[in-house]
């Protein structure tokens, strides 16, 4: 229990805790607010209604439970429109049934029970009802209407047999025309020509059949109601703003008020009285056993009381209840309580009203809109038609599939969000990693660039260094001992020519040296000459290369010896290798020229110069 | 409601389409540009991690960076003392940009009494391609077209051919004259003279180039006797063509 209040109070959970119990008969139009507490229920505000159009009826009873203070959005209607009664469907109380498929054996088994039951709101019992008619008049009129033209009490016309009731009683003065337009705006509510009904049930557990169960009914508690009359009341309530929820029997609800036991198994009748008709409830625990309808008028209503009786009672009852909402006074419930109680032999029980105009049926009706204890007696038909399965509503499948749609992508978003997050968490720790490695190589390259840059200077500065020094020495030393060596050449060679030497040619290579070509009278001379030459230009560092004294005759036709030599600074192995290279004739180039025997080619060569002709 | 009237078949076709375009909106624009992006980060993840376990250390230089200084402070000193040495040289060295220096060799050959045949500029090309400069004339037109005559006319009568100074000259690489072209700063310009004289006269010409106010430098010498006959009793005049740097 403390559960449920518990539940109740959650946003989710959160029922219906007020509704607006309305209540219809030929009296009028009665409301009363109902607030449940727990397994209680109050009445917060009453309403009555006696304007012939339930338009302005509903209106008027919304208004003034509004203007009291009522401030819910939801109402329950008692009409006798409504049908209840209690068939056998071979559909066992828990079933995986759609409801649609229920509902389409329900309204089979009600669909011939609806028009029979309209006889209850039929004009002439209306007027009865009233009391604009009596019994014996409505029986004249009948029988008038029975076809029957040659009757000798009344003059009739040969087309009243296409008379209606009305027109009927009318014509015979037994009520005035404004007491039955009073009753057919009131039946207009309570009638419909239309054979479509919505139906309304709940399941009851006792089985009949054989013991195989393979042809086994169980008992169903159903009602059913003309759908065109239930739009109309829907639209009544709508057009005030408040949700018509469900429609239920005028007789059959106070059954839900009764204190009921689902343990003790214990047998209850309740007898619930109403001005034209008389409900009898049959009760085995909390669930209905038997129910009977029969239709009633004030002065039979011992008599119809006493016939339920009968009709149901076929075993010893625990407890027999009367529910009397057709007395007028408590005078007249009292009378027929204790008539009964002699009657019938047994106590018969009459439960408490609430208040004098509101019924233990509305209370009923409360109970099971609200889902209490006892709500299972009763069959309320619902003004929405059962939904079919969860699973078999388009929108419950489009909501799935997008929820699926969702999932995938929302695992696949999870999946991407997860590596990426297992790469990145990875990629931190190793770029920490790297970041102190790279700082430690940074600080190593930084130095190897320093070292390189330094390097690199110092060898430019080498470099300029060595060409400076070669400049330095270019001009310092060199050039200065070109000029020598030309001036010793000239004068060596001026000493070393004798009177029979005559010099032909001085010609000088860069590289190879001073070519010199002269001629001498005798070979004595030239040898002479050869060898005085040599021995000067010793300390000059020339040596004679490839001499050659041959007999050639002179100038003058004397004949003599032609002297060829060169006087080179080249050593010996590069002499010798630049001879044999005749197209290499840079011996600073030559291959495998000893370096320390590589000559300074140009400075150092010598400048001989021959004395000439004129000498001699 | 419409929803309501569509048949198993339609509701499972219409969840297929829309299925379709969200699962493929999602994997073309979100999934795979992201398992794209994933996988790059992954190979750069897994290029780190290479990184990381083998890592390259340049290799550190034996050498100290403040040492290195030194040594290249040391190097610059010196640099400056031979530049400065350099410079001091250079001054001995005869301006390019007047014609003195042709002056004074034309008067020491007359001194020592050699007749100069010829007299031109020696254009040497540097390595780089580059020509050297002859040493600038300051003379008037007349005055040099009147020398280009003189000097066709005496290198007719001495059978020899004026080059001019547009022709130009590779050395070979070790050459004295390569070296005074490539190796200094400022390369030396080169003079072609031609003499023609007696031994004597020829020893004197060239003792007087080595006591020029600036260096003179004989960088090539060829003697020759020459084609012409002496007067009787007189010695044969020989001809000697020279390279001197001036």
């Amino acid at each position: 229990m403390q559960l449920n209040e518990l539940v109740e109070k959650l946003p989710f959970f959160n029922r219906v805790n007020t509704v607006l119990v309305c209540e219809i008969d030929h009296l009028g139009l009665r409301a009363a607010a109902m607030q449940r507490h727990g397994e209680h229920l109050t009445i917060s505000h009453e309403a009555h209604s006696d304007a012939l159009d339930f338009n302005a009826a509903v209106a008027e009873v919304v208004t003034h439970v509004r203007q009291q203070g009522w401030v819910g959005k939801h109402a329950v209607l008692l009409t006798p429109a409504v049908l209840q009664s209690l068939i056998d469907l071979p559909i066992p109380p828990k079933n995986k049934l759609a409801p649609q498929q229920i509902a389409e054996q329900v309204r089979w088994e009600l669909e011939p029970l609806i028009s029979q039951h309209h006889s209850i709101s039929a004009i002439g019992r209306m007027l009865a009802a009233h009391g604009y008619m009596t019994e014996e008049q409505i029986e004249d009129a009948l029988s008038q209407q029975g076809r029957d033209p040659n009757s000798p009490n009344i003059n009739i016309s040969q087309d009243i047999i296409y008379k209606r009731f009305g027109e009927i009683v009318l014509e015979l003065g037994y009520i005035k025309q404004a007491q039955l337009d009073k009753c057919l705006s009131r039946q207009a509510w309570l009638q419909s020509p239309s054979e479509a009904i919505q139906c309304g049930w709940s399941p009851q557990g006792r089985a009949y059949g054989d013991e195989t169960g393979t042809e086994m009914l169980f008992q169903w508690l159903a009602s059913a109601v003309n759908q065109s009359l239930l739009r109309q009341w829907q639209a009544a309530f709508t057009a005030q703003n408040v949700k018509l929820e469900h429609l239920y029997p005028l007789s059959g609800c106070a059954v839900s008020t009764l204190p009921l036991d689902k343990k003790t198994k214990k047998h209850q009748l309740l007898i619930e009285v109403h001005d034209t008709m008389l409900t009898g409830t049959h009760l085995i625990g909390d669930q209905v056993s038997q129910f009977h309808t029969l239709p009633n008028t004030p002065q039979d209503t011992q008599n119809n009381c006493s016939e339920m009786y009968h009709l149901l009672a076929h075993t010893e009852m625990d407890t027999v209840w009367l529910v009397d909402s057709a007395s007028k006074n408590e005078v007249e419930a009292n009378t027929l309580l204790s008539n009964l109680n002699r009657t019938l032999q047994q106590p018969v029980k009459s439960p408490a009203k609430p208040t004098d105009s509101i019924t233990l049926g509305m209370m009923g009706a409360a109970r099971h809109f609200m889902g209490m204890q006892g709500a299972t007696a009763i069959a309320g038909v619902a003004v929405n038609e059962p939904l079919p399965p969860l699973l078999q509503r388009v929108e419950i499948r489009a909501m799935l599939a997008g929820m699926g749609l969702l999932l995938a992508l929302g695992a696949a978003e999870v999946f991407l969000q997860v590596r990426h997050g297992l790469i990145a968490y990875e990629n931190e720790k190793i770029s920490a990693d790297l970041k102190k490695i790279e700082s430690a190589i940074a600080r190593v390259q930084t130095k190897v660039d320093a070292v390189k840059k330094l390097k690199e200077e110092i060898n430019n500065n080498q470099e300029d260094k060595k060409e400076l020094t070669a400049a330095l020495d270019l001009l310092s030393k060199e050039l200065p001992k070109r000029n020598q060596i030309v001036h010793a050449f000239l004068n060596e060679l001026d000493r070393a020519v004798s009177d029979d030497v005559v010099i032909d040619r001085i010609a000088e290579d860069p590289i190879f040296g001073f070519t010199v070509n002269a001629w001498a009278l005798n070979e004595k001379s030239a040898q002479e000459f050869i060898s005085t030459f040599q021995l000067a230009m010793q300390p000059l560092g020339f040596k004679l290369k490839d001499i050659t004294v041959a007999t050639q005759t002179g100038r003058l036709g004397l004949l003599g010896y032609s002297i060829n030599f060169n006087a080179t600074t080249l050593a010996d192995d590069v002499w010798k290798a630049v001879k044999q290279s005749p197209n290499q004739t840079n011996p600073l180039q030559l291959p495998n020229t000893p370096a320390s025997s590589a000559p300074s080619p140009a400075p150092s060569s010598p400048a001989p110069a021959g004395k000439p002709a004129e000498s001699k | 409601m419409l929803l309501e009237k569509l048949t198993n078949r339609e509701q499972v076709l219409i969840f297929i389409v829309i299925a379709t375009f969200a699962v493929g909106g999602y994997g073309l624009f979100r999934f795979v540009p992201e398992l794209k992006k994933l996988a790059e980060l992954e190979t750069t993840v897994e290029q780190n991690v290479e990184k990381v376990k083998n890592p390259k250390f340049p290799e550190e230089p034996d050498e100290d960076p403040d040492d290195l200084k030194e040594v290249q402070d040391e190097l610059g000193a010196e640099l400056a003392d031979l530049r400065a040495n350099l410079e001091n040289l250079e001054k001995n060295l005869a301006p390019t940009d007047n014609q003195e220096m042709l002056l004074k060799i034309s008067e020491a050959a007359r001194a020592a009494g050699v007749r100069v045949i010829e007299s031109v500029p020696f254009v040497v090309q540097k390595k780089d391609g580059e020509a050297t400069q002859a040493i600038a004339t300051r003379l008037t037109k007349r005055m040099k077209r009147k020398l280009a005559k003189e000097a066709r006319e005496k290198a007719r009568k001495a059978g020899s051919i004026v080059t001019t100074a547009s022709s130009i000259n590779i050395p070979k690489e070790g050459e004295l004259i390569y070296r005074l072209v490539n190796e200094l700063d400022n390369p030396r310009p080169f003079q072609r003279i031609s003499v023609e004289g007696g031994f004597i006269d020829l020893q004197k010409f060239i003792q007087a180039l080595r006591t020029m106010p600036w260096q003179a430098t004989i960088v090539k010498l060829d003697i020759d006797v020459s084609i012409q006959t002496p007067p009787q009793g007189m010695p044969q005049p020989i001809l000697a063509k020279m390279i001197v740097a001036i």
